[in-house]
């Protein structure tokens, strides 16, 4: 693993939540009835407290020199009720398995390695406008076998996502073009026509060139 | 040629293991036009890489994840343990195949008879000794003689053997197939630095990958197998070089990680359709593990013998192998020219002191043999995964548990008896004989071949009875040790496996 050159935590979670940068890449959102983000299980694997640290950048950790290992993307979306209104100030967690597709949880059984400088776990809150963003590293797959299932689970992000009047959802992303996601166990479970509403494609941020997934939710 | 397939291309047949068995199938699935995936934990060596100093080459091809329990001469390389091994190359007989019929009554054994004709197994025997170059057989010279055999010989004939030869060695006795002809550097266990030896890294593996239908996957280590819903299998997961995980899919898989990864990944795989791991309804998987009966012999002749000089075994006496109840054990054995390193020679002869030296000092007047023999299945001798226990790759830790039985150790000790009239029959001036350090090189059983389902783990064919597309096609499937040294077997086994896999496949049952 190579050392890399230490970014401002401030500037990070600056450029993450940036309003301007959300509307200019995906346009305004669109205001008119939306549907419902679809729920998923929660899995086994939320970090068990204490959290250590949960801010938006996940590859970097306080006093360490190098950052996660695997390919760093930024996660970015808007969190609106069913009208597209946007929700200020909704709770957004993600947590994941790391870029061996491993997660740092005791009951995560594979026999992949840990990533001493990989977050894990990130926690937003959403500004005035709706919008979360989260700096993080595309998570592997991995198998189920360790978990007494067959199949592997493609690569995917949790998250939990809570607004005090608009309600809440769990949920996961996914990435576009992971042939991994069309016999996922998970994915079965959601009706066919719902499920591009989970599965993100990248473009490129001009602010960092990093691969940029938007993932929007609608509570309701 | 060499083809790079899609991991969701569930068309391929995966093979776990490049060694003997997984590397043969392989290459004679490809050879049949048949699309393969064999994901191999080792690195892939070139020739270049081989040096004659066996802590190196352990170094770079031995096999040195945690066990619990006997130790075990395995290899994590591409070819397997066909680099490390001494090239011993007889055939089991007849009578070693109905090992129950022909040894009725041995107490305390799980003894079955091999769910197939012998005739046909001598068929497959026969395009394994061509396929290998086995020396005195299809036209090539028996081996040459180096001096521990003519001692072997010439006392073997003293005390009244008659079936001696030079020859069954899977070590090139002339130029054959593109590869060279032995040149008695020695060294045999460190792999060949010519490739006069057979292995399938540098036979098997470049033949499969000029089809165009092969792909080796190296540096990647195989943790479960997946089924689909309906219970049959659908892929393989394993870890690549850099730690990540991958399911590679496919229509079929054969398994031949040798006996202890076999057993791992079978277990390793169970799901809540099948908790007790893959193929495993019978409770059979991991048990009837066989090591053979193994003793050693050294001798300190009046003259020099230099036994390290030349090939580090290149001969067998045959005239023990037959089942002669009278001696006080079923089975039989065979006697087989064997040169220790100084190290080993101290291992063997045991501790501190004159005995130790006397040998050392007397080295290059040592003669030596190994004795290999019937090693009856039991059930208890058993590989497991240990309930908690986890190695560095966060794989639960696999438990040997093995004892002889008491056949083995009178075996042994006709054996070492017989060895000790041999050369003492030339005036040997010292003789040691026994079991010596526990080496476990030639390990079978543990998913066995058998009639009825209840007794075994695969039918005649490694197709395991529980799953139509799940395939053993290692020495795992053997399911009695004969006296022979197994590699010749396993390879006649997975040419004939590759025949009937082709011919479902054919026949659209795969």
């Amino acid at each position: 693993m190579t050392v890399r050159r230490k970014y401002s935590r401030r500037a990070i979670t600056k450029q993450l939540g940036s309003i301007a940068g959300g509307a200019a890449l995906f346009g305004p959102a669109v205001a008119g009835a939306l549907a419902k983000t679809p729920s998923q299980t929660e899995g086994p694997f939320y970090p068990p407290a204490p959290l250590a640290e949960t801010d938006v950048d996940l590859t970097l950790l306080d006093g360490h020199t190098e950052r996660a290992a695997g390919d760093t993307i930024l996660v970015r979306g808007r969190v609106t009720d069913l009208a597209g209104k946007p929700l200020a100030n909704a709770r957004v967690d993600i947590w994941q398995a790391n870029h061996w597709g491993r997660y740092a949880h005791p009951r995560d059984r594979n026999p992949a390695p840990l990533d001493p400088n990989f977050q894990g776990i990130g926690i937003a809150y959403t500004d005035a406008d709706g919008y979360y963003g989260f700096r993080t590293i595309r998570p592997a797959p991995y198998p189920l076998s360790a978990m007494g299932d067959s199949g592997m689970r493609p690569r995917h992000i949790h998250f939990k996502v809570a607004h005090e009047d608009a309600g809440k959802v769990t949920t996961q992303m996914y990435f576009e073009g992971d042939p991994l996601i069309a016999d996922d166990v998970v994915m079965r479970g959601t009706p066919q026509e719902l499920r591009h509403l989970l599965i993100t494609s990248a473009v490129e941020d001009p602010e960092t060139g990093l691969p940029l997934h938007r993932f929007d939710i609608a509570l309701g | 040629m060499t083809r790079v397939f899609d991991r969701t291309d569930s068309s391929v047949v995966v093979v776990i293991g490049s060694g003997a068995g997984g590397g043969t199938v392989a290459n004679e699935l490809a050879q049949r036009g048949i699309d393969v995936v064999c994901l191999e934990a080792g690195k892939r060596l070139t020739l270049a890489d081989v040096v004659n100093d066996p802590p190196t080459m352990d170094e770079r091809m031995g096999w040195h994840d945690e066990r619990d329990g006997k130790p075990v001469w395995l290899c994590k390389t591409v070819g397997g343990t066909t680099m490390r091994w001494s090239g011993v190359s007889p055939r089991f007989e007849k009578h070693e195949t109905q090992a129950l019929s022909t040894y009725d009554g041995l107490e305390d054994t799980s003894l079955i008879d091999w769910p197939l004709r012998f005739e046909e197994l001598e068929h497959y025997y026969d395009l394994a000794e061509d396929k290998m170059g086995v020396s005195g057989t299809h036209g090539t010279p028996a081996s040459a003689e180096n001096n521990n055999y003519k001692v072997l010989k010439a006392g073997a004939q003293q005390i009244g053997y008659s079936r001696i030869t030079s020859g069954r060695m899977s070590i090139n006795s002339v130029s054959r197939h593109g590869r060279p002809s032995c040149r008695q550097i020695g060294f045999c266990n460190s792999g060949c630095a010519i490739g006069a030896k057979w292995s399938t890294l540098y036979t098997e593996i470049p033949a499969a990958e000029k089809t165009g239908h092969f792909e080796l996957r190296s540096e990647c280590m195989v943790l479960a197998i997946n089924h689909d819903k309906a219970g049959r299998i659908s892929g393989v997961v394993y870890r690549d070089a850099s730690g990540t995980m991958h399911e590679q899919k496919g229509r079929a898989v054969c398994v031949a990680g040798n006996v202890v990864e076999t057993t791992r990944i079978l277990l390793n795989s169970a799901t809540s359709k099948y908790p007790t791991g893959l193929a495993n309804s019978s409770d059979q998987v991991g048990r009837n593990y066989m090591r053979h009966m193994f003793g050693f012999a050294l001798a300190i002749m009046p003259k020099p013998v230099n036994f390290h000089r030349g090939a580090r075994q290149s001969g067998l006496v045959y005239d023990e192998q037959d089942h002669n109840p009278k001696r006080g054990f079923a089975g039989g054995y065979l006697f087989e020219t064997l040169s220790l390193d100084p190290l080993n020679v101290a291992a063997f002869v045991g501790g501190w002191g004159p005995g130790t030296s006397q040998y050392n000092d007397s080295y290059t007047h040592l003669a030596g043999l190994f004795l290999v023999g019937e090693d009856p299945p039991q059930a208890d001798n058993r590989i497991r995964l240990h309930p908690d226990r986890k190695d560095h790759n966060g794989l639960p830790v696999p438990v040997l548990d093995y004892t002889d039985h008491a056949n083995t150790t009178a075996m042994r000790e006709h054996g070492v008896t017989r060895a000790r009239a041999i050369y003492e029959s030339l005036g040997a001036v010292e003789f040691w004989g026994g079991e010596g350090p526990p080496i476990g090189c030639h390990n079978l059983g543990v998913a066995r071949m058998s009639a009825n389902p209840e007794d075994g783990v695969t039918n005649g064919w490694g197709q395991t009875h529980d799953i139509d597309n799940l395939f053993v096609s290692d020495g795992s499937v053997i399911p009695t040790s004969g006296a022979a040294n197994p590699t010749l077997t396993i390879v006649a086994l997975a040419i004939r496996q590759a025949d009937y896999i082709a011919g479902q496949m054919k026949k659209r049952n795969l």
